[in-house]
């Protein structure tokens, strides 16, 4: 009897070691399909628990295309300025502010809605290129530019709106910044404001994506009947 | 003069080689983290890979050492365990030591947390490796079985205290009552090193004594040291109870995992000196 229950402990202990290894294994994979290099994909085989972060965190931006749009100076700026502002006042204070994965998410999210921008500004140019013959003005080419200015006149209100939006959050950036700095000279043991602003910033973003689609959708383009 | 100085930037680690990284490791670690201007995300991609095998081949030179005091395949047991006898308290108690700091008002993002005990275990090893030679020459004398474990604990001791040290000064200042998390770590890693060196055993074998990777798992460290509290006192004979998931429940006599509790099979000299170097 207790041959058979130190067995079935060995096995406890062998399964927790594989189980380990097992979760390494599929923690290297993991970080190999996101590109990292094989010396961090070994290490997560052996040490996953210290890399959970590199594992979880938000997709790193470096390995997509770059995303540039018009507002892609902006973000950056502003986006390097809130990170500075966040640096000094962790040092003032060591309670967190936001995470690198919250400020990545941020990030991505902008410049997803940059992105946005950017195809609708494409689309605005290739349809402004596209003019009709005007020396044979019969239905068909007439129908065809009613439709396209319609169409220009939808992709330049949606495009201003999600312009807008974007700005709106580009100004937020600043007034994070602004109570960062209030935070750092009032009461650094106090985030709540800080945090709070950022939770507001945070779903001001989620909600360009949001508008967007409901613009994209609203806005169902003239010219895809044509 | 400025402590810090080091013809190694920070910012330039992640070309670095390990022996540079080994040098900025020993002179100011902590600097690796408090790097405001650098992503502490892309930090810890950089130099885990290092600061890891920085600990494996630091702790497999110290295992080695402490295996050449049977010599054989022990060389190669030990170098293999001591290593993990270095990372496993980490990888279990971290976790642990987060809760501590957190219940002091010291929340810490998981990458600051696993960078700095990176880098604690990566100096402990760094250290362990460095005292090696002077265990070596310690052991090389033929020590008895008992001064030779205290002989490696004790240098466990001697580097661990640096290391954890160096995860302190890797964490933010701030937080209150920080001593007490502190503390409440030390036992915490305290209690999971001796645990994992009661699990990882054998290290030091008796020159006699057959050669094993691992003993069988039984009772746990706690109830070894009671043992040979008892025996200190007179009373020999160990039994193993169980304890947690893995302990056995009771041992049979024939198993019993330390010769060294009874006195009769203490080794004579000419024993001892066959298994050494």
């Amino acid at each position: 009897m207790l041959a058979i229950l130190w067995i079935s402990r060995s096995t406890v202990a062998l399964a927790l070691v594989l189980g380990y290894f097992g979760a390494g294994a599929a923690a290297s994979m993991r970080l190999a399909r996101r590109g990292h290099a094989l010396g961090l994909v070994a290490s997560a085989w052996i040490a996953w628990p210290l890399l959970i972060s590199v594992l979880f965190g938000a997709a790193e931006l470096r390995s997509r295309t770059p995303i540039v749009g018009p507002f892609g100076a902006r973000i950056s700026q502003g986006l390097a300025s809130l990170r500075a502002s966040l640096a000094e006042a962790q040092s003032e204070s060591p309670l967190e502010l936001a995470s690198q994965g919250q400020l990545a998410s941020l990030e991505l999210a902008l410049r997803q809605a940059d992105d946005r921008v950017a195809s609708v500004d494409r689309l605005i140019a290739e349809l402004e290129a596209t003019q009709p013959d005007s020396t044979q003005p019969d239905a068909s080419t007439r129908e065809f530019e009613r439709s396209r200015q319609a169409s220009l006149l939808t992709l330049r209100s949606a495009r201003e709106h999600a312009a807008d939006e974007l700005e709106q959050v580009l100004a937020m950036l600043l007034s994070v910044r602004v109570q960062i700095g209030l935070h750092a000279l009032t009461s650094p043991a106090t985030v709540a404001p800080v945090r709070e602003r950022l939770a507001e910033l945070e779903t001001r973003v989620a909600a360009l994506a949001e508008l967007s689609s409901f613009d994209a959708g609203r806005a169902a383009l003239p010219l895809e009947g044509c | 003069m400025n402590s810090h100085a080091t013809s190694t930037s920070p910012a330039s680690v992640s070309s670095t080689s390990l022996l540079a990284l080994t040098g900025l490791l020993l002179r100011s670690p902590e600097r690796l983290v408090d790097d405001h201007e650098v992503d502490l995300q892309a930090r810890l991609i950089e130099l885990a890979p290092k600061l890891l095998a920085l600990t494996l081949i630091g702790g497999a030179a110290f295992g080695v050492v402490v295996g050449s005091y049977r010599g054989s395949i022990q060389y190669l047991y030990a170098g293999l365990k001591a290593p993990l006898l270095l990372l496993l308290p980490m990888l279990v108690g971290l976790p642990a030591l987060r809760a501590f700091l957190a219940a002091c008002e010291l929340r810490l993002s998981w990458t600051r947390l696993a960078l700095a005990s990176l880098l604690a275990v990566a100096r402990t090893a760094v250290l362990a490796a460095a005292t090696s030679p002077v265990l070596w020459l310690y052991l090389s004398v033929h020590p008895d079985y008992h001064r030779a474990v205290l002989a490696m604990a004790g240098t466990l001791i001697v580097v661990g205290v640096p290391g954890l040290w160096t995860l302190t000064a890797s964490l933010p200042a701030g937080g209150r009552n920080r001593p007490l998390a502190h503390a409440a770590a030390l036992a915490v890693f305290g209690v999971l090193l001796a645990q994992t060196g009661w699990l990882l055993r054998p290290f030091v074998v008796r020159p006699r004594a057959e050669i094993a990777l691992f003993r069988p798992i039984e009772a746990n460290v706690f109830s070894s040291l009671r043992a040979t509290q008892q025996a200190a006192s007179g009373r020999y004979g160990w039994e193993a109870r169980g304890a947690g998931l893995l302990g056995r429940d009771v041992a049979e006599p024939a198993e019993l995992p330390f010769e060294a509790v009874d006195p009769q099979v203490e080794l004579e000299p000419q024993q001892q000196e066959q298994g050494v170097f």
